[in-house]
C-alpha cells in the first residue's frame, strides 16, 4: 500500500514540486495550503508524515504541531534559527526533522523515505 | 558589495537595499560592520538567537543593537522581551510590529534596520504591506533616525519593491 505524505505550504510552487516529485517515487501525496488547512485535512487523512513549512500565515505553526498527536513532522523552513532552537524544535514530541530551504530535491526524497518508509 | 552604506546613509535618511538571496547573510553582515551607533534591528527572516549568533561569528559587537524579532514567537515560546529583544506575535502583525517599532523610534536610534520587506508578503496582501511600509517611511522622517530596508531580488516581489522606491530616498540594487 502506497504510503502517505502531507506536504502543509502557503507556496504553491513548493506544494507543486514536492508532489510531483514525491509522487513520482510512488507515494500518496495531498497538500494543505497552511495550518487549519492541514488540521481540517487530517480528520479525514492519515498521512505517514507531514511536510510543514514553519512560516506561514493563520494559525502559528507552534500552535498547529501541538493539535497533531500521532502524525511524524518534519518543518521545511525558510526561517533562519540556531543550533540550539533546532535542537528545541527537534525535542518536541513528533518533530522528526528540520529541512532548511532552499533544499536539495535528491536531499529531501531521501529524508522522506527514511522518515515515511 | 559595492556600495559604500555609509556614505549611502550620510546623504539619504532612508535606503532600500535589493539584494540576491545567495549574498544576503555576507551583506547583512557587511552593513552592520559599517554602522557607528545605536541599531534597532527588526528581524522577520531570522530567530533573535540565530542572528546573534551570526553576528558574533563575525566579530560584530551587538551590545548597540536592541532586536524586534517577529519570527520566534511564531515557532517556539517565547517571552515578550528579554534583554536586547523585544518579540512580536508574526510578521503578519502589522500594528503590533508599528507599535514596537513606534517605541523605539521615540528612543532616538541612530539606525533601524529592516530585515526584510520580502517576508511580509508571507503573511499579508500587497496594500496592507505598502501601507505599513509608507507610514513607517513617514514615521522614520520625523526622527533623526535613519533607515535601511532590506529586500531579495524576486520577480513575483517586482510590484511591491517599485512601490516601496517610491517611499524611501534611495534605492540601491546589489548584484551578485
Amino acid at each position: 500500500m502506497k504510503k502517505t505524505v502531507m506536504i502543509v505550504d502557503d507556496e504553491p510552487d513548493i506544494r507543486k514540486t514536492v508532489k510531483v516529485l514525491l509522487e513520482k517515487e510512488g507515494y500518496n501525496v495531498i497538500t494543505a495550503v497552511n495550518g487549519d488547512d492541514c488540521l481540517k485535512k487530517l480528520k479525514r487523512d492519515r498521512p505517514e508524515l507531514i511536510l510543514m513549512d514553519i512560516m506561514m500565515p493563520g494559525l502559528p505553526v507552534k500552535d498547529v504541531v501541538k493539535q497533531i498527536k500521532e502524525t511524524k513532522i518534519a518543518y521545511l523552513s525558510v526561517v533562519r534559527v540556531s543550533e540550539a532552537e533546532k535542537e528545541e524544535l527537534l525535542g518536541q514530541p513528533n518533530i522528526v526533522d528540520f529541512i532548511q530551504k532552499p533544499f536539495d530535491i535528491q536531499e529531501l526524497v531521501k529524508r522522506v523515505k527514511k522518515l515515511a518508509g | 558589495m559595492g556600495i559604500n552604506i555609509s556614505t549611502e546613509l550620510s546623504e539619504n535618511q532612508t535606503v532600500l537595499l535589493i539584494m540576491p538571496s545567495a549574498d544576503y547573510n555576507h551583506n547583512i553582515v557587511r552593513v552592520l560592520k559599517k554602522l557607528k551607533g545605536n541599531v534597532c534591528y527588526v528581524t522577520l527572516n531570522k530567530t533573535f538567537e540565530s542572528l546573534t549568533d551570526l553576528f558574533k561569528k563575525n566579530k560584530i559587537n551587538t551590545e548597540n543593537i536592541v532586536f524586534i524579532d517577529a519570527i520566534s514567537k511564531t515557532i517556539k515560546q517565547t517571552p515578550n522581551q528579554t534583554d536586547g529583544c523585544y518579540f512580536v506575535s508574526s510578521p503578519g502583525s502589522l500594528t503590533e510590529l508599528s507599535i514596537a517599532i513606534d517605541k523605539f523610534l521615540r528612543h532616538d536610534f541612530d539606525y533601524i534596520i529592516f530585515d526584510s520587506l520580502t517576508n511580509l508578503l508571507i503573511y499579508e496582501r500587497k496594500t496592507p504591506v505598502e501601507k505599513f511600509v509608507s507610514s513607517l517611511v513617514n514615521k522614520i522622517k520625523q526622527s533623526r533616525t535613519k533607515a535601511i530596508f532590506y529586500a531579495l531580488s524576486v520577480k513575483e516581489q517586482d510590484e511591491l519593491i517599485q512601490e516601496t522606491g517610491m517611499f524611501v530616498d534611495r534605492v540601491i540594487y546589489l548584484s551578485k
